[in-house]
């Protein structure tokens, strides 16, 4: 599987610099360009249209009968999952949506894990559509289901207050804290609910009740479904519909330090800022309200702009940086590898597992090409790496595309976009581009060389242009890069 | 819509942003049910309306001359929670216009929310500018009465009221626009 660093702009480093190198971690699938890796994300299904031995819900039972099944101590333990809600959510400020989203797509981390069903997405329940809890959830023996429910089969919600009306007149509002919840100054402080939350959200854990009533409601499964349907409406109003978060910065730089844990049971502390490209990278959804379109994942690079020009006050905090401020070119040949010499006691932070510090790969000042039909790998102490090279090698440690510009550039050039340039041997960077600036979190790799003895303080970088598809022919010859760092951070 | 007028309740006129304390049995939105759910909290600088398991309705004296053109955003605040038997509610808050002559009346649905835990205490923000169109019609007719009004129902009305007791302080009301 090739996880992709951050492949944004200069501006989307300055401003959410931590974004993509955090969203490695929630990334499982494969990629061979960002366009692709984004548009063929995982979707997040409305469990209605779901027949009852669809794999997803398969899935969803064999990851809540494995969580069951693990040891009180370990973190991705069921009764530990609901601990973290009990002990941590925010509720009834500006905190709850994006520590929900953290809180799910973590939890959908952890079911990818325990079953080895690394496409798996978790579904949504509809309630405004579906007023009565999903077949799904019931039945004795099984894992889905919560004898201390209150609500039946057969109860039926009050469409006054989770009805396709109510829905309307929710994403109908443009204030954010009438949408969202109030403004608090730390996480679990309350202060205002907003409609989403105070309505629909409220309504359902009661009117499901048992465990659902109380803040250890992550025990009845049908938690999970519940609150990714309000992650549903809030993508729905935050990207589809264009209403904008709120721009404070005390709300973006909040972190979320030792609430969640990863797939495998690691710590994952994770800022605001992150969590607010999850649904433009990382999943989507099958439209859960009247208005939310299906073609909205066309929208996404629009909106990525978007959110990558307004940035967010978020950034990394380097420690330590080891900088090679030579510029290079990267062929499709394999090039002479990039040798950076970093000091033996940059990699003891890294190396250690349960410590916050990591090794990011900086590729900065790159000019994109005019035709983005290549893409960027990166290997470590893999001289001979090509673009045959496969990336389950223990070299690789991630890459990089051009998926941002290449409209840009051909408008700027005014050309078509299979015109090569004069003299050239191939199109010329579009240099009338801001310079991008890419980052790689190459700790993973890093460790795996250290555990395989193969590390060394002198570090080679290769980097590898390859072809976005294998049969199409490729006019792109070249990529010229500024200047590279490898830093030790924080995140 | 008929209206009671109680006269051993008072009307506390302090008028915060537009919303009075309100008359003992203000105009309902199922007239057919009793009210008398408005009672001060032992002092009439801090009044309180109280729904109870016993009297789920209560309202407030809405003074349309004090609200602001740009109002829209209603902020209900429950001060206190007492539910024991954590009986899941919903609050539904309602504006009634009545016309002085008792000739008309109109109950627009303001917004609705539930509290979770339902014993916890909180304060809901909602959407109040379409209700609020209505108001301002009334307001040119001196001669409406306007109050909120709010409705405590059981999420599951199948099953039995246990005791129940919220506060409700005073309304407030602002712009959208922070």
């Amino acid at each position: 599987m090739e996880d992709f660093g951050l492949f944004s702009r200069r501006d989307f480093m300055k401003g959410a610099g931590a974004l993509g190198i955090t969203g490695l971690a929630l990334w499982s699938g494969a990629c061979e360009s960002a366009c692709k890796k984004i548009k063929e994300r995982p979707t997040r299904r409305n469990i209605a249209n779901l027949a009852a031995n669809d794999p997803i819900i398969q899935t969803y039972k064999d990851a809540v009968a494995a969580m069951k099944a693990l040891p009180a101590t370990d973190g991705r333990n069921w009764n530990k999952q609901a601990d973290i809600h009990n002990n941590k959510c925010p509720h009834q400020n500006w905190w709850f949506l994006p520590w929900h989203r953290a809180y799910l797509a973590n939890f959908e981390s952890i079911c990818r894990k325990l079953t080895g069903n690394a496409d798996f997405a978790l579904p949504y329940w509809n309630w405004s559509t579906s007023p009565s809890i999903p077949a799904p959830f019931w039945g004795a023996g099984n894992p889905l289901f919560n004898s201390t429910r209150t609500a039946t089969q057969t109860s039926v919600a009050n469409s006054l207050m989770v009805g396709p009306a109510k829905v309307t007149e929710i994403l109908d509002q443009t204030n954010f804290f009438l949408f969202a919840s109030g403004q608090s100054t730390t996480q679990r402080q309350r202060t205002t609910y907003g409609i989403l939350e105070g309505t629909p959200h409220n309504y359902i854990h009661n009117f499901v009740g048992g465990d659902m009533l109380s803040f250890t409601s992550p025990k009845d499964p049908v938690f999970w479904c519940h609150h990714n349907m309000v992650e549903c409406l809030w993508v729905d109003w935050n990207i589809n519909r264009g209403n904008a978060n709120t721009n404070d910065q005390a709300w973006y730089n909040l972190e979320f330090t030792d609430d969640f844990v990863d797939g495998d049971g690691n710590p994952a502390p994770i800022k605001v800022a992150v969590t607010m490209l999850f649904p433009l990278l990382t999943y989507q959804f099958e439209p859960c309200s009247p208005g939310m379109a299906e073609a909205a994942v066309s929208k996404d690079r629009a909106t990525l702009e978007k959110f990558l020009r307004e940035g967010a006050p978020s950034k990394l905090e380097f420690i330590k940086r080891y900088e090679l401020r030579r510029p290079l070119t990267t062929d499709l040949r394999p090039d002479a590898p990039t040798r950076l010499k970093v000091e033996p006691e940059a990699f003891r932070t890294v190396l250690d597992v349960s410590g916050r510090e990591k090794a990011v790969l900086t590729i900065d000042e790159v000019e994109p090409p005019a035709k983005q039909d290549v893409f960027v790998r990166v290997f470590i102490n893999k001289p001979d790496a090509n673009a045959s090279t496969p990336i389950d090698d223990p070299h690789y440690a991630g890459s990089f595309a051009f998926f941002c510009c290449e409209d840009e550039a051909m408008k700027g050039h005014n050309m078509p976009a299979s015109t090569p340039v004069p003299g050239a041997a191939g199109p010329a960077p579009a240099s009338h581009l801001p310079k991008l600036t890419y980052l790689v979190d190459a700790t993973p790799t890093i460790r795996k060389l250290s555990q395989g003895g193969s590390l060394s303080p002198d570090l080679d970088l290769t980097l590898v242009t390859v072809p976005i598809e294998a049969n199409r022919p490729v006019e792109t010859q070249r990529i010229n890069v500024g200047r590279l760092e490898l830093a030790v951070a924080r995140f | 819509m008929g209206k009671i007028i109680l006269p051993a309740l008072m009307i506390w006129a302090f008028g915060f942003l537009g919303v009075e304390c309100g008359s003992a049995n203000a105009p309902q939105p199922q007239p057919r049910e009793q009210s008398r759910e408005m009672r001060s909290d032992e002092s009439a600088a801090n009044p309180v309306v109280v729904l109870t398991d016993k009297q789920p309705r209560g309202s407030w004296v809405v003074n349309v001359d004090k609200l602001a053109r740009d109002t829209e955003v209603l902020e209900v605040a429950i001060t206190k929670v007492v539910n024991q038997g954590m009986t899941p509610v919903e609050i539904h808050v309602f504006l009634v216009i009545a016309e002085k002559d008792k000739s008309r009346s109109s109950t627009k649905l303001i917004g609705n929310f539930s509290l979770y835990p339902p014993d916890q205490p909180g304060s809901f923000l909602l959407n109040a500018a379409t209700a609020l169109n209505q108001i301002s019609s009334a307001s040119r007719n001196s001669k409406a009465d306007v109050r909120m009004v709010f409705e405590m129902k059981r999420v599951d009305e199948t099953k039995t009221w246990t005791p129940i007791e919220l506060q409700i302080a005073e309304p407030k009301w602002s712009s959208a626009r922070k």
